[in-house]
């Protein structure tokens, strides 16, 4: 594996202290490794294929605190989880970005099967996307949460103790943040 | 600034106190706290509504996962391959561009890398059988299949790598004429018919399967690969469930499960030369559900493609006949859909129009198959979401509430609506997959609603109930029971913890852990898992009986914990434990009964009376003490209500009176009993003509009646008996579309006929009759390989073939059969599968071996 158990850390701690520009390098980094990750599922064995973006995020961790653990760092899994969800949320906006601009530019390759679904698919992440950046305005917690739960398969208990609330609270802001979410794709924005 | 923070903060709070109320108790609230401000009153209404649907964005990460992976392949060594450029993917995985490396020339391929709810192995297994069929086909318009299988526990197809722009964006991007797609469509035709000669059917044409060369030539993709992807012919499962084909494009009898033939094809083209003439598919699925696109397919008409572009009416009619809803209404063929389209470019009057755009579909539609119409749009609907389709995936999202009394409906008043068509069996089985796919579904998304996870545990123990239960009608499928009553059993406990106090929850856990240690104790598999379900249910109902007091209550409850005592011991076997907890049940039940007098406590009465005799007669063979046991249970059966039930159990019980007598050689004795339950089946069948599993009753008391004639009554009669019951389970088993269960039933009356032809008959008869019963056993043995009874009962036939040559005087081919049933035996013991008729069967065989080799000297 490549080496950069030790550099994540040292970018988490840089971006915990407010360095903003540490997240973008944290994303290629996290990135290299969810490539790394994709492409030795292709030759590893295991059943069925549902690798999500939350057991992605999760390997990717494993991978890290590996790492970090040889070089007798600790990756702190609240720490991680709390920066993988914004990193993860980064990179898969990013990536149906991508697509539906290669999908407009008539990318034409060969395309072997339809493509209908990716464009809807591809327009949902991005909508969720948008509606994520009001709600941030609105109730940033809210945003953090929704992160944290879905983009980076954070528990209940890990998402209270990283954002210092309480379970019942976790419940209640997500109760709310996804009927506000659900509204807001439903283009009846509150 | 402080204003918005200010409204946000009391939408927040109005939101959380108004979802706690009922509804009509909600509207009041709001109106009052809302009063003057009707745009806080709507966006509340607006969220609390949004607050039942969910999964949105999990959804949407999902699906944007999936699709990176995929994508990030590219430069990945695959096998002999390396991936060189991803060309497109979709609902059946990602399609690569990849070149061989272990050869010296490289040689250009294009590997699908097949995504599948299949395990590797089933998918290899699937795929090898289709694969030689597929290979054969050699035209110039279809892609070579070069291989497949799987590698890592990847499915793969390895296809010639073929440039081209799919045909439905080649048509519009070279505007060719009407004419000149007619040409490019004839082209897919002949390749079409060409595979048809070959006897390989497509199943999912489409434009995007439709590659169109740079010279104009197409090429036909995927052919026949859709087949290895579906559900297996003879099983018992939904092929609907785990349909991969795109459903824009899929015949009725796709969207329906039904079979697929050359016509589903011809449905196929029809849909095909609709998009390419009007540039759109014939059904838009733009906003519409999986559910409503199937709906749409079964029971619409398509706009005809002359109200889209300017087109002759004849094509109209030409495409219309090819996508009739009912297959025979179609183009009988390829080739005739062709020669119309001839017709038509060479000026003729086509044989289309004969018929007319609005040819309804009545006779598609008559009653009954309108059941099972509704049957499978209904499970669609339900799982349509969830399917593995991507297009329906996107379709996911619904509302919770509207599924949740869908299923209600489906699951309470539909499923009770075909339980009694005849040969509805399939379609109930497709039914109860579906739900348990929806209800999976459902419960991954359930944490935390409470009354979502009580409807799910409702939802899983009907769904248990139909497939192993009480009622008459169940569909006999133990294992599948068990997995539901585990899940409804996860269910109730993590209830029960959120409200520990609570009587109702723990009433409903207490049942939902004894019906799960009753059905793991019918298995006879875990029976270490049953006892300690039955022991929560113990300690459970000690719990609840204290908070209830009353002796009847409680008595109910120890009765009931005696009763699935009992079963456990006794399918652990040990006949004197056995019986000593069955005694016990009966015990208990009886003071039940007698201080309740409650005609609902009979039934378990009488479950707990035959237990026991049970126990005694093939535990702790004491047929005797059997025989009184259920003379006992005879008498208690008026308190049952009347009516099928009471009489299938009388004939239960005769048949079992006549099975103790045979254990203990009282043959003659047995005779009246076998041929009394045998006059109660007939009974039963006769007004349930239709009833399958009346059907076998009938045909197990044949069996049995035959084997006691044969004993002890007529050999004429014995004969005649189980001729009689070798055609009953023959046609079972065609109705049942041979299911493990109706294969094995007609391979034992096969064996038992031969059984008694080999004494009186010539060779040729019984002999052929074995040869059939073996072939069906090993083939029951190969599709389930861990299933250690058929193994024993392939064993078994192999002794019997084995005694039958030598009486015919061939001991070479006789140690040969005998040898085969011991290898399986020894193979049972090392696999730890044997048991005790196993051992005695093996001895058996080993005694016949040895008598064989003494006569042989």
């Amino acid at each position: 594996m490549n080496d950069t158990g030790p550099a994540v850390t040292a970018l988490l701690q840089s971006w915990q202290d407010g360095n903003r520009a540490a997240l973008d390098q944290i994303v290629d980094q996290l990135y290299a490794q969810l490539r790394a990750v994709a492409g030795q599922q292709l030759n590893a064995e295991r059943p069925g294929h549902t690798l999500a973006a939350t057991a992605l995020v999760h390997e990717a961790y494993l991978r890290l605190q590996a790492n970090a653990k040889a070089k007798a760092h600790f990756v702190d899994r609240h720490h991680f989880l709390a920066i993988a969800s914004r990193a993860m949320r980064c990179i898969l906006v990013d990536y149906a970005r991508g697509r539906k601009r290669l999908k407009r530019d008539g990318g034409q390759q060969v395309t072997l099967e339809e493509f209908t679904a990716v464009t809807n698919s591809t327009h949902d992440l991005l909508a969720i996307n948008t509606a994520l950046e009001k709600l941030a305005a609105l109730d940033p917690r809210k945003v953090q949460l929704l992160e944290l739960i879905s983009f980076a398969g954070a528990t209940y208990a890990e998402a209270a103790a990283i954002l210092d609330i309480s379970e019942a609270t976790v419940h209640r802001d997500l109760k709310f943040a996804r009927a506000w979410l659900k509204n807001e794709l439903n283009g009846e924005g509150a | 600034m402080p204003d918005t923070a200010h409204r946000w903060r009391r939408i927040e709070t109005l939101f959380h106190r108004a979802s706690a109320l009922p509804t009509p108790e909600r509207n009041a609230f709001l109106d009052h706290e809302c009063a003057g401000d009707p745009d806080l009153r709507r966006t509340l209404q607006d969220l609390i509504q949004s607050d039942s649907e969910s999964g949105v964005l999990d959804q949407a990460i999902a699906a944007e996962a999936r699709q990176m992976v995929d994508e990030i392949a590219p430069g990945a060594i695959f096998g002999a391959f390396r991936l060189e450029e991803l060309l497109g993917h979709g609902g059946m995985g990602a399609v690569y561009r990849a070149v061989r490396i272990d050869r010296e020339f490289s040689q250009q391929v294009a590997i699908k890398l097949v995504r599948s709810h299949l395990r590797a192995e089933d998918w290899t297994r699937r795929f090898l059988r289709e694969r030689q069929i597929l290979a054969r086909l050699n035209h110039p318009y279809i892609a070579r299949l070069l291989d497949g299988g799987s590698l890592h526990g990847r499915p793969y197809i390895v296809m010639e790598y073929v440039e081209g722009v799919t045909a439905d964006a080649y048509v519009q991007q070279h505007s060719l004429s009407t004419r000149d797609r007619l040409l490019l469509f004839e082209k897919v035709c002949q390749a079409v018919s060409y595979a048809h000669g070959q006897l390989v059917v497509h199943r999912d044409l489409k434009p995007q399967n439709i590659l169109v060369q740079a010279g104009g030539l197409p090429k036909l993709l995927d052919f026949g690969i859709a087949k290895p992807l579906e559900e297996e012919e003879d099983s018992a499962l939904t092929q609907a469930s785990q349909r991969v084909l795109t459903p824009q494009y899929a015949a009725p009898e796709q969207v329906l499960g039904q079979p697929i033939t050359t016509a589903t094809d011809v449905y196929a083209l029809g849909a095909l030369l609709y998009a390419l003439l009007a540039n759109q598919a014939p059904f838009d699925s733009t906003g519409l559900s999986g559910f409503a696109l199937e709906k749409a397919i079964c029971d619409q008409d398509p706009p005809p493609p002359s109200t889209l572009v300017k087109l002759d009416p004849d094509i109209d009619a030409i495409i219309a006949r090819a996508m009739r809803k009912e297959p025979a209404q179609r183009y009988p063929s390829v080739g005739a859909l062709e020669a119309d389209l001839a017709r038509w470019l060479g000026g003729y009057p086509v044989e289309a129009s004969r018929g007319n755009w609005q040819y309804r579909t009545r006779k598609f539609l008559r009653r009954r198959a309108g059941a099972v119409l509704a049957a499978t749009l209904l499970a669609g609907s339900l799982a349509g979401g969830f399917a593995s389709t991507h297009v329906q995936q996107q379709k996911a999202e619904r509302r919770l509430e509207e599924v949740r009394e869908l299923a209600n409906r489906f699951l309470f008043e539909f499923h009770d609506s075909i339980a009694a068509l005849p040969g509805a069996t399939k379609s109930r089985q497709m039914v109860v997959a579906r739900a348990i796919e929806y209800l999976d579904r459902l419960a991954a998304e359930s944490e935390g609603d409470r009354r979502l996870e009580a409807d799910l545990a409702a939802g899983y123990e009907r769904i248990r109930d139909i497939q192993y239960g009480f009622d008459y009608g169940h569909l006999n499928d133990v294992e599948g029971a068990v997995a539901s009553a585990q899940r409804a059993l996860n269910l109730r406990q993590k209830l029960l913890a959120a409200t520990p106090k609570d009587p109702a929850a723990i009433a409903a856990a207490a049942k939902a852990n004894l019906d799960a240690a009753n059905l793991l104790a019918e298995t006879g598999a875990s029976l270490d898992q049953a006892q300690s379900y039955l022991d929560s249910a113990q300690r459970l109902l000690a719990a609840s009986a204290q908070s209830q007091p009353g002796a009847l209550p409680q008595l109910r409850s120890e009765s009931a914990v005696a009763i699935g005592a009992a079963a456990i011991e006794n399918a652990k076997g040990d006949g004197d434990r056995a019986v000593a907890a069955a005694r016990r049940a009966v015990e208990l039940q009886q003071k039940v009964y007698d201080s309740s007098h409650d005609p609902a406590d009979a039934p378990r009465l009488l479950g707990a009376i035959q237990m026991l005799g049970d126990a005694l007669l093939l535990g702790a063979n004491r047929p005797l003490e059997a025989l009184a046991t259920y003379q006992r249970a005879l008498q208690i059966l008026p308190a049952l209500p009347s009516g099928v039930q009471q009489e299938m159990n009388r004939g239960q019980l005769l048949a079992r009176i006549g099975l103790a007598y045979a254990i203990a050689g009282r043959h003659p004795e047995a005779l009246p009993y076998r041929r009394q339950a045998l006059a109660v089946a007939e009974a039963i069948a006769a007004r349930d003509p239709q009833n399958a599993l009346a059907a076998r009753d009938l045909a197990v008391a044949c069996l049995n009646a035959a084997q006691n004639e044969y004993k002890a009554g007529s050999k004429t009669e014995a004969v005649r008996l189980a001729r009689r019951m070798v055609a009953m389970f023959e046609v079972a088993m065609q109705q049942s579309n041979g299911s493990g269960q109706s294969r094995t039933d007609y391979a034992a009356a096969l064996e038992d006929l031969a059984d008694y032809l080999v004494r009186t008959e010539a060779r040729a008869e019984p002999e052929t009759l074995l040869e059939r019963a073996i072939a069906l056993r090993e083939q029951i043995v190969r599709q389930e390989p861990e299933r250690g009874v058929y193994q024993s009962h392939l064993a078994h036939a192999w002794t019997q073939f084995g005694d039958s040559y030598a009486r015919w005087g061939e001991p070479g081919k006789a140690e040969a059969m005998y040898r085969k049933a011991l290898a399986a035996y020894e193979k049972l013991e090392r696999d730890k599968r044997i048991n005790g008729l196993d051992r005695s069967d093996w001895d058996r065989t080993k005694r016949n071996l040895a008598n064989l080799s003494t006569q042989k000297k």
